[in-house]
């Protein structure tokens, strides 16, 4: 029909004070009527996968979530357990360093202070300077 | 039909269009949980970043009495593992309300397997803990922190803000059970954890130091004991203590009078060791020069006041030296009337006297001198001699830490940098220092000192075997509070000192407060000094000691 109705205008003299022919009627014909088992079944298929992957992919990403946050407390839990033993292990080495310590570990293992040290001074021209008197530790 | 489809229509409008902000609020409020996550203190270090003060996550463990179904039995079980006697975790297990703390500050592994036994009414509670691993050492300078975990002394006040950081939050939805919903909205705003403090103080240093204050302490008759080392020419803290320090640990158990850093916040007259600035002053102006001699009498009578020689003797000449290695009195009163008290005031305000140094710590006094224009007779006479005004043994260490550098006062610091959070550092800028007196005077007066400590001089008790030592001794009346008069008010023995006398390294001052002027404190002096030159790897110069001649 826009296919003749195009034909028609198209054909019509602009200045023409004729009157326009009388159009043709459109050749109608009967189209063949749409196969109703053929159309609708693809669809439904294509609705109903969707349907069933996009259920199964929920559920998918859902227990990918669960099991990660599940997951993840165990970490943030075996994390908190490597913290306190970091902490725990810490403590000891501070508790180590601190002088009493220190002082009261050395005196355990038999040493004492060293005391006053003496000094050899080696001059330019090699001579020897003792300063201070050499003594064994203890002894002063 | 139509009048209830609109009433039904009119609500939906309502609760959709007009409440449903207020709704959808109340419900994600519902779901919502925030909690305040807290900000670690930070540390405070020494000068070679061992700890002195941490914080760590400790345990507590409490009961809900009313949840406990066998006290006695529940208590035998704990009394093992916390330590504690039975009858008493009874008690507090039959107490009338639902929370005792049973024991704190326990590891958290303690904690665990006490949770382990999964006892009825039993809880455990996450406690931050300050920890001081060093105990004493240095605690009147670090300080101590309170129930709420602000400081409240030394270090830990002076910086609380550093310190403390800021406490974040951390928001999320929560479901019915109170677990947190996996992909629910989540909103964290970190705490950002305090800065650490490095100090300037050797916890090594600091322990020897502690340890022969406490020695002289356990004497029985000293009532207390101050010492403090610089560096000669930095002016920065190598240690400062009193003696019967406190642990920091267990602060709220202390005597409170113990709490206090006496070395910076107690005030004492330090003697003749104050000679070593009227000496200064004297020579800086040219009054009087080493050699000059002064036949000195035994005995020096001003108005109707009298200052004695230590000892009785006849006249003697003198030299400058002399009287300074000899601690004559007279002669010293001798040079200062000479000076004059307004050029005698000048220099000692200049060396520190009567201001606070501006350390790092809370607390400081600026010790006391009043303006020349008011002291008495009795006054203008004692105040050469080191009586009649009074400072801090921090300040008596900076008056020799100015000779030692040359002339040069640099107001002593104990902060050698701060550590923001982030990891920015901030060194602490030294102070500008002070001329007080020239070079040349300042050399003059290392070599007088000097001549204090050892043969014909009063600090024999205060030479170190092979090093070259500057220092003076002294002793001073203490005031009695009770009377406001000298009698019964004991004394302070002083010594104040640097090593190598030829090239000055450290500094260092003592004072011992006792009823009776018989413990000199030279020989702490010696002790603490041999061992700072030690440790501190100083060689000696392997120059001779100088001659000197005192008497002509």
């Amino acid at each position: 029909m826009a296919a003749a109705g195009t034909a028609r205008t198209g054909t019509a003299e602009p200045n023409s004070t004729r009157p326009a022919p009388r159009p043709q009627p459109p050749a109608l014909r009967l189209l063949p009527a749409p196969s109703p088992t053929l159309r609708r079944g693809p669809f439904i298929v294509l609705v109903l996968a969707l349907v069933i992957v996009g259920t199964i992919g929920l559920l998918v990403l859902n227990t990918i979530i669960a099991a990660d946050s599940f997951r993840a407390e165990q970490l943030v839990q075996r994390n908190a357990e490597l913290a306190v033993t970091e902490q725990e292990l810490q403590r000891q080495v501070a508790e180590g360093l601190a002088p009493e310590a220190l002082a009261a570990a050395a005196r355990e293992l038999g040493m004492i202070p060293a005391g006053q040290p003496a000094f050899v001074i080696i001059g330019p021209d090699g001579s020897i300077v003792i300063q201070g008197t050499p003594a064994p530790a203890g002894v002063r | 039909m139509a009048l209830l489809t609109a009433v039904i229509l009119g609500r939906l409008v309502l609760l959709q269009g007009l409440d449903g902000t207020a709704y959808a609020a109340a419900a994600s409020a519902d779901r919502l949980r925030e909690d305040v996550l807290a900000a670690t203190r930070g540390q405070i270090l020494d000068a070679n970043g061992n700890p002195l003060a941490y914080t760590a996550s400790a345990r507590k463990i409490y009961a809900d009495p009313s949840l406990v179904d066998d006290p006695v039995r529940t208590a035998t079980t704990l009394s093992g593992i916390l330590g504690a006697p039975v009858n008493e975790l009874v008690d507090k297990m039959q107490a009338d309300n639902r929370y005792q703390v049973l024991a704190d500050r326990l590891a958290p592994s303690l904690a665990a397997q006490v949770m382990e036994l999964d006892l009825a009414g039993i809880g455990v509670e996450v406690q931050p803990l300050r920890v001081y691993p060093a105990e004493s050492v240095g605690a009147a300078v670090v300080g101590f922190t309170g129930a709420d975990g602000s400081g409240l002394a030394g270090i830990e006040q002076a910086y609380d803000e550093l310190l403390t950081g800021t406490p974040g939050t951390a928001s999320y939805e929560v479901g019915r059970n109170g677990a947190v919903i996996p992909a629910g909205e989540r909103t964290d705003q970190p705490a950002i954890p305090g800065g650490s403090v490095q100090l300037t103080i050797d916890q090594d240093v600091q322990f020897h130091l502690q340890q022969q204050l406490d020695a002289q302490c356990a004497n029985g008759s000293t009532q207390n004991a101050q010492g403090v080392i610089l560096e000669a020419h930095t002016g920065r803290v190598l240690a400062m203590a009193i003696c019967g320090s406190f642990d920091p640990n267990t602060a709220n158990e202390a005597d409170p009078d113990t709490l206090g850093n006496g070395a910076i916040s107690g005030i004492l007259e330090s003697g003749s060791v104050a000679k070593a600035m009227t000496l200064s002053a004297a020579i800086e102006e040219g009054v009087v020069t080493p050699d000059d001699v002064r036949l000195t009498p035994d005995s020096i009578t001003v108005g109707n006041t009298t200052v004695r020689d230590a000892h009785p003797h006849n006249p003697i000449n003198y030299t400058v030296t002399g009287i300074l290695a000899k601690s004559s009195n007279v002669g010293t009163i001798g040079i200062a009337r000479e000076l004059g008290n307004d050029r005698l005031e000048q220099y000692l305000r200049a060396f520190g006297i009567g201001e606070p140094t501006g350390i790092e710590l809370p607390g400081e006094s600026p010790g006391i001198l009043v303006p020349h224009q008011e002291w008495s007779i009795a006054q203008s006479i004692n105040i050469p001699i080191g009586q009649g005004f009074a400072l801090t043994t921090l300040q008596m260490a900076s008056i020799y830490q100015t000779i030692a550098n040359g002339g040069v006062r640099i107001p002593p610091r104990i902060v050698d940098s701060t550590t923001a959070a982030d990891g920015t550092v901030t060194e602490s800028i030294q102070p500008d220092g002070v001329r007080v007196i020239s070079e040349e005077t300042a050399a003059t007066m290392a070599y007088m000192l000097e001549a204090v400590v050892g043969e014909g001089g009063t600090a024999l008790n205060a030479v170190i075997d092979g090093y070259r030592v500057a220092g003076k001794t002294g002793t001073a009346q203490r005031p009695n509070p009770a009377c406001s008069c000298y009698a019964g008010g004991g004394f302070w023995t002083t010594f104040a000192g640097f090593a190598p006398a030829d090239a000055p390294r450290y500094v260092m001052s003592v004072m011992l407060q006792r009823p009776d002027a018989g413990v000199p404190a030279g020989p702490v002096f010696k002790n603490v000094m041999t061992f700072v030159l030690a440790h501190q790897a100083v060689p000696p110069t392997g120059a001779a000691r100088p001659e000197f001649t005192l008497i002509v």
